[in-house]
């Protein structure tokens, strides 16, 4: 087993989380709707609601564990024409680094666009609340990039919005 | 609406439920004219297979009428007399461009669901557990089509409401299984069920120029509807003591050149394989009964094509050596209902494709739960139960 010498920063930091996905879409369509608030929206429905945009970013209510909806702010820190960061901000701090690189595919129709999310939950508590989201956050990230690709590919998002049920 | 609902293992109820809205730009609303029981919605119903919820809709081989039409669909118009195949597809991923319908990328919300079993998620499925989406049902009066100008075939006027019906799902997964064969003149093509998967692929396996077509199954009704409707040779397995020995023998010892399983996970068989397998199923240690699996991967000739159908879940007892030391070449999939569907509109049209023959029951929505039991125990001769809403 492997343990992370303690005075290397960055051997201790968290493994990000990665998940790519191919899509049938430009490399500029795939970062303008994923900056797009608009967009957004429908990426993080479910799990985080859209409070307000600024020039800086934009916040939002994240349904966490616990019954616990804290508002963070999701700023982008670099932009260049394969890749986004962002920081996702709360009231301690930095809670979490988001990437999304896109790049054409090799020898093949498409575009691969890889989300990876760096995040490190302080304290007993906030670590295991974090094993309570559901999906977890691998299974979350995928989602979210389905739901992007499905936005760009065909213009709308599969859901079971006013699914009629006997419940 | 009204609405047969799954509320828990063997538990089937009809119920008054929401009516369902437009949602998206290519969405319908289809005014469900008849629907019908397949052997794939036993799975859950006995619960073999997990991820239903209390209240969920079944029902996924329909036909019905154009109500209502979101902004972006452009192919169909209220009023039109529609078959949907069962799995929804979005029409412009990667694999809708290869004709893989049934692996569209863009049409299940709970993708997250499948991965962890599939590696990666599939198409939607209209009633059919939430792991392929949770969408609503078609046993009901209305039902949503989400990317509506790619789900919804027009039926042609001189095609019957029963003929479009099972060109939802028995005909083309039926028509798949037989294609997915490469059938060559001479060839004999053995399939295993004789419901109406396996009457269609048998059906589908003749059109496609199979010089022979054996159907396999106990029950005399359905080998008579083998042998007297589709023109199959019959082979009654109750009646032999071997399936792949008796086969050997009747293509001269080489077998069949190819082998269709229209049965899936829920297989009768006799012996003590399948006492494992009802064991095993019983304990909830794996999901299948393999036994029509398992004869037709034995019997079928060495480099023949071993064509699954029917639905499965987890087996063990799986006789990889065997398809590897044969060469058998495998071929499987849910239905791609929207590449084969055309052509079937087209063969219903001449008259060469008319599978009305298989609604042996025909009832109002609200005796749905009657027409479970009547087919699930294959009482008074049942091959199919058709559903009539609002009758």
């Amino acid at each position: 087993m492997h343990v992370p010498d303690p005075h290397d920063s960055e051997a201790a930091r968290p493994a990000p989380i990665r998940r790519a996905i191919t899509l049938q879409a430009s490399v500029e369509r795939v970062l303008d709707a994923w900056t797009d608030p608009a967009v957004q929206s429908v990426l993080f429905a479910g799990f985080a609601d859209f409070v307000e945009s600024s020039r800086e970013g934009s916040r939002w209510r994240v349904s966490a564990p616990l019954g616990q909806h804290p508002v963070v702010f999701l700023r982008t820190v670099g932009q260049s024409a394969l890749r986004v960061q962002q920081d996702v901000e709360g009231d301690a701090g930095v809670l979490a680094s988001l990437s999304l690189t896109a790049r054409p595919c090799v020898n093949r129709d498409g575009v691969e666009a890889e989300l990876q999310v760096r995040y490190a939950p302080d304290g007993v508590v906030e670590r295991l609340a974090a094993r309570l989201l559901d999906p977890a956050p691998p299974a979350l990230a995928g989602q979210i990039l389905r739901r992007l690709r499905a936005g760009l590919e065909t213009g709308e998002v599969p859901t079971l919005q006013s699914n009629p049920a006997a419940r | 609406m009204r609405a047969l609902c799954w509320n828990g293992v063997n538990d089937l109820r009809v119920e008054t439920t929401p009516d369902p809205i437009l949602v998206n730009p290519g969405d319908a609303i289809i005014k469900v004219g008849l629907s019908t029981t397949c052997g794939s919605d036993l799975h859950f119903i006995d619960g073999y297979i997990p991820g239903m919820r209390e209240g969920d809709i079944i029902g996924h081989e329909f036909m019905g009428t154009v109500m209502e039409v979101g902004p972006a669909v452009t192919a169909i118009r209220p009023g039109q007399r529609v078959v949907i195949p069962s799995l929804i597809s979005c029409g412009r991923c990667w694999h809708c461009g290869r004709h893989e319908y049934s692996l569209c990328d863009n049409t299940n919300p709970n993708g997250h669901l499948q991965e962890p079993v599939l590696g990666y998620p599939t198409a939607g499925i209209y009633g059919y557990t939430h792991a392929f989406g949770g969408y609503a049902g078609s046993h009901a009066d209305y039902i949503r089509v989400p990317h509506a100008d790619v789900g919804c075939f027009a039926i042609p006027d001189d095609v019957s409401d029963e003929d479009a019906l099972f060109l939802s799902d028995a005909g083309p997964t039926g028509f798949m299984g037989a294609d997915f064969c490469a059938i060559r003149p001479g060839d004999v093509v053995a399939v295993w069920g004789c419901g109406a998967v396996g009457l269609m692929a048998q059906l589908s396996a003749r059109l496609l120029g199979a010089e022979r077509v054996i159907g396999i199954d106990r029950l005399a009704e359905r080998l008579a509807m083998a042998r007297d409707v589709v023109g199959s040779e019959t082979l009654d397995y109750s009646a032999v003591d071997s399936v792949p020995e008796a086969l050997r023998e009747l293509t001269g010892g080489r077998g069949p050149d190819a082998c269709i399983d229209a049965v899936g996970m829920e297989a009768h068989g006799t012996g003590a394989g399948y006492a494992y397998d009802r064991v095993k199923q019983a304990l909830h240690l794996h999901t299948d009964r393999g036994q029509a699996l398992r004869e037709a991967i034995l019997a079928c000739r060495k480099g023949g094509t071993l064509s699954v159908l029917g639905v499965y879940g987890v087996m063990d007892k799986f006789p990889l050596g065997t398809l590897m030391n044969k060469g058998i070449t495998v071929r499987t999939a849910q239905q791609h209902g929207q590449h084969y569907l055309p052509r079937l509109l087209a063969l219903a049209q001449q008259g060469d494709l008319l599978p009305r023959f298989m609604a042996t029951h025909r009832m109002p929505l609200e005796d749905a739960v009657r027409g479970y039991d009547l087919f699930k125990h294959k009482k008074e001769g049942c091959v199919r139960a058709v559903f009539v809403p609002g009758a």
